[in-house]
């Protein structure tokens, strides 16, 4: 803030910068993050888990997270001088097989409590100061940890004890087995499940516009999408995870702090990746062996929810470009999707 | 010698300057650490999940131990308890302390748990704010109180003025 009340740089809100893309050429060389390989605390937990949890899913076997706050400051300093920078710009982009990009990888620090948000805004402030990184790359960061994070804490307490039973949408498709597999031939699905469950990590746009928006559309049940959010992710504790699975990326809690559901096709994940062109489905395809099954089941929930739909602003648009279709497009979307919600494994 | 506190940090609460310790004395108060079964099994806690948990809970003991703090760390496998409030209930009753303190937990579920667990044992649950975060639980939910929509953006800016940042 400056003097006077005003933010910095004149706008309270950098979005608009930060929705950018690799472009076709990938995003090159990127800055390596420090590495925290398990030393013998860490591999006789590694042991124990083992021992008493050997039938649970994931891997350990690549273990590389901040277990002590001296790593955890180690982990905070390194994002600050090599990432922050570039992090605001794309840090909506996905890439295959880039399971980190440009994300600072500080957040199971954070909610294990080994850092504090304040010197972490701090360490992100003072490289702006220096002249360090640009206003769109500190602001979009401090927007995560001085905006979502402590209000997503907030929403939590307030909606509590209710929030865990929340369906607004009355959706009850069962999870798709893999979701803890990883074995899927949408290969968005298979980068954002398979990366989760080697690293424990995926980044907000894989795990909201991914993972979520396929369970949003898909219609699964929200009491079983929130089990394996709090099941899959280093950073996962029911305060930050709830509010995000049901109010965020499942819309099941009756809109209390969204403006409308995050549902997206296959032509968002083709804007925002490469992971299409690695695909057996064709994002633009809505029929036949090649159909996309987010395309499909984005439509298929625009018309399944048409009503709520076309009674909110944010999102008319979305009924008026199914209805531009013609009924019997919409017909064989319908029956496409209809396939596919019968055959979850066969995704 | 009687136990004063009793001060109960879950795998979430890894701090030193955690409020859980003000005013924490060696001579009458305790730490109690556990590694529950049900807290990897309640949901099917993934392998590297689990594994960060209790590396990063048991480096935190090996802090708490070097401020020669006495602790009770309850390690998976050596003990029969499966979850949090079992293995609390068995310690209000071997310590008898004055008050159970605890920062407010990151689930519900544990909290009520927790002071379930108190209640039954007829010990005082001191549960302290967790001055971690910086808008604080009750001030949250106040301004959220009579409201059915809340925005982010709002609050956001409310906190940028808020912190002068």
């Amino acid at each position: 803030m400056q003097p006077g009340g005003e933010p910095v740089g004149g706008q309270w809100n950098f979005d608009a910068e930060n929705r950018g893309t690799f472009g076709r050429q990938g995003p090159g060389l990127l800055p390596r993050p420090p590495s925290f390989p398990p030393e013998a605390i860490t591999q006789a937990a590694i042991a124990d888990v083992e021992q008493h949890f050997g039938d649970h899913y994931g891997s350990v076997d690549g273990f590389d997270w901040p277990v002590t706050r001296a790593q955890a400051l180690e982990a905070l300093s390194d994002f600050v001088a090599h990432r922050l920078q570039d992090f605001g710009r794309v840090q909506d982009a996905m890439w295959q097989d880039e399971p980190f990009l440009y994300h600072a990888l500080i957040s199971s620090s954070l909610n294990l409590k080994l850092l504090d948000p304040r010197e972490v805004i701090d360490a992100a402030v003072a490289r702006y100061d220096e002249g360090a990184v640009p206003i769109e790359a500190v602001e979009g960061f401090v927007r995560q940890i001085l905006g979502w994070r402590e209000f997503i804490r907030g929403v939590y307490w307030w909606r509590m004890p209710g929030l865990l039973e929340a369906n607004a949408l009355n959706h009850t498709a069962p999870l798709p087995d893999w979701y803890w597999t990883g074995d899927v031939q949408m290969n968005c699905m298979r980068n954002a499940v398979g990366q989760t469950l080697a690293t424990g990590y995926a980044h907000h746009i894989q795990r909201l516009m991914v993972t979520g928006n396929f369970a949003l559309t898909f219609g699964m049940a929200p009491a079983q999408v929130h089990a394996w959010y709090l099941s899959v992710y280093v950073d996962a504790v029911e305060w930050v995870e709830l509010p995000n699975t049901l109010g965020m990326a499942l819309y099941a809690d009756g809109a209390c702090f969204v403006t409308k559901p995050y549902a997206a096709g296959g032509a968002y994940i083709h804007r925002m990746s490469n992971y299409c062109e690695g695909c057996r489905y064709k994002p633009t395809s809505r029929r036949g062996d090649d159909a996309c099954p987010m395309t499909v089941m984005y439509w298929d929930f625009v018309a399944r929810h048409a009503p709520m739909l076309e009674r909110n602003p944010r999102t008319v648009m979305m009924v008026k470009n199914l209805a531009r279709f013609g009924a019997d497009e919409v017909a064989s979307i319908r029956a496409t999707a209809e396939r596919m919600r019968a055959q979850p494994d066969a995704l | 010698m009687t136990l004063r506190h009793l001060v109960l940090v879950l795998g979430d609460q890894l701090s030193l300057r955690s409020a859980a310790f003000e005013g924490f004395d060696a001579s009458c108060d305790r730490v109690l650490m556990v590694e529950a079964p049900a807290e990897s099994t309640h949901v099917p806690s993934t392998k590297m999940r689990s594994a960060l948990f209790l590396s990063a809970m048991r480096h935190f003991a090996e802090d708490v131990r070097a401020q020669a703090w006495p602790l009770d760390y309850l390690q998976l496998g050596s003990h029969a308890f499966d979850t949090i409030a079992d293995a609390l209930a068995d310690a209000l009753a071997r310590h008898a302390p004055q008050a159970l303190v605890l920062v407010e937990p990151g689930e519900w579920r544990l909290e009520q748990a927790v002071l379930r667990t108190c209640k039954a044992a007829g010990v005082r649950a001191d549960l302290r704010d967790d001055l971690h975060f910086l808008c604080a639980r009750r001030d949250f939910i106040d301004e959220a109180r009579g409201k059915s929509r809340l925005v982010m953006e709002a609050f956001y800016r409310r906190m940028r003025v808020r912190t002068a940042c």
